[in-house]
């Protein structure tokens, strides 16, 4: 089945711009958990299953569809098996900052989120994003959570700390795999949209 | 005549439930564009323009007492550097309920999902209360 393309909210879509790989995995979950958490909707280019548009079509459409992104650069290693490291994110970063820069008005508000291993490492191998909103989480989940939602946090009043939603992310963790084994699901082959949906049901039946 | 300092809401106010629509609505912002510092809606639509932020903030100050909302006020980089309320009277915001993805699930549908989720919460917790 096709995947049609609904459209959604601008204000309320945050684009998540990271690597895929299984070693990521943890903290890409984590940053799911922690969007759906602030009411807001997590875009990925892997929640398209049509191989017929191009990824670039994909990733330029959720540019522009969505208010908030978070652009992850902390893959900045070689690749074992080329020895060339990965170009997407900065290249997806660039597109974005200038969909902000040269797009229509009401993109002058989009907020851009950097994400690193470490606040201050970018300056050793893409300086020119100097001034940018570039913010560390060393690797670990419940760092970029709190990071996340001080983020995109705009009422203090309204938010729960970042520590509750890590609570409740390990919480949420711990039921996943009763939830996999019940719907026939591979907890290591998870779909996108499918994690998002779990979370989603998850925060709904089990508010604070 | 009431005095001044007459105190113009009751002791135990039962809080105003300002739900997620009617904060967006009664929400002024302060941001830089291209035309100089701005004062825009929930609608984007310029409420004022300003050369300097200060000008921007005090203007937006003045609508957002007006319509006793809130005013955030943005960064050059669009952080929000504060947020100023002007509610009257005390205010519960409207719990946060996440939004369901746009997108539907690919491997089961919404409801075996739910009832997965349902089962999974209730598992948890007795395994938990047996524990305890």
């Amino acid at each position: 089945m096709t995947n049609v393309l609904k459209p959604h909210d601008y204000d309320k879509s945050v684009f998540i711009n990271c690597p895929f790989d299984s070693a990521y995995e943890p903290l890409f979950h984590g940053l799911i958990f922690a969007v759906h958490h602030m009411d807001l909707e997590p875009k990925s280019a892997l929640e398209y299953i049509d191989g017929g548009q191009p990824r670039l079509d994909k990733i330029l459409s959720l540019i522009e569809r969505c208010k908030y992104s978070i652009h992850d650069i902390s893959r900045t290693e070689m690749d074992p098996n080329h020895g060339l490291p990965r170009f997407n994110v900065p290249f997806e970063l660039g597109l974005d900052l200038g969909c902000r820069r040269f797009g229509p008005v009401s993109h002058e508000q989009k907020r851009t989120l950097i994400l690193d291993l470490d606040p201050h490492r970018y300056r050793t191998f893409i300086s020119d994003i100097a001034g940018l909103d570039v913010q560390g989480h060393k690797g670990n989940v419940a760092t970029a959570i709190t990071v996340i939602r001080n983020w995109l946090t705009q009422s203090p009043v309204k938010a729960p700390s970042g520590a509750t939603i890590y609570a409740r992310y390990q919480a949420f963790q711990l039921a996943l795999p009763k939830m996999c084994d019940e719907l026939k699901w591979d907890i290591e082959n998870l779909s996108f949209t499918d994690y998002s949906w779990a979370v989603y049901d998850w925060i709904k039946n089990n508010p604070i | 005549m009431k005095s001044s300092t007459t105190r113009k809401t009751k002791k135990n106010e039962t809080p105003r439930l300002i739900t997620d629509k009617e904060l967006e609505e009664l929400t002024l912002e302060v941001y830089l564009f291209r035309q100089g510092w701005v004062v825009i809606d929930h609608n984007y639509e310029i409420k004022s323009t300003h050369r300097w932020q200060y000008e921007a903030i005090e203007k937006g100050r003045v609508l957002a007492k007006k319509r006793s909302g809130r005013l955030l006020i943005h960064t050059r980089n669009n952080r929000v550097r504060k947020t100023e309320c002007y509610w009257s009277g005390p205010v519960r915001f409207e719990p946060l309920k996440p939004r369901p993805p746009s997108i539907p699930p690919v491997n089961a549908t919404r409801k075996a999902i739910e009832r997965a989720v349902k089962n999974a919460i209730r598992r948890v917790n007795a395994e938990a209360a047996q524990q305890t």
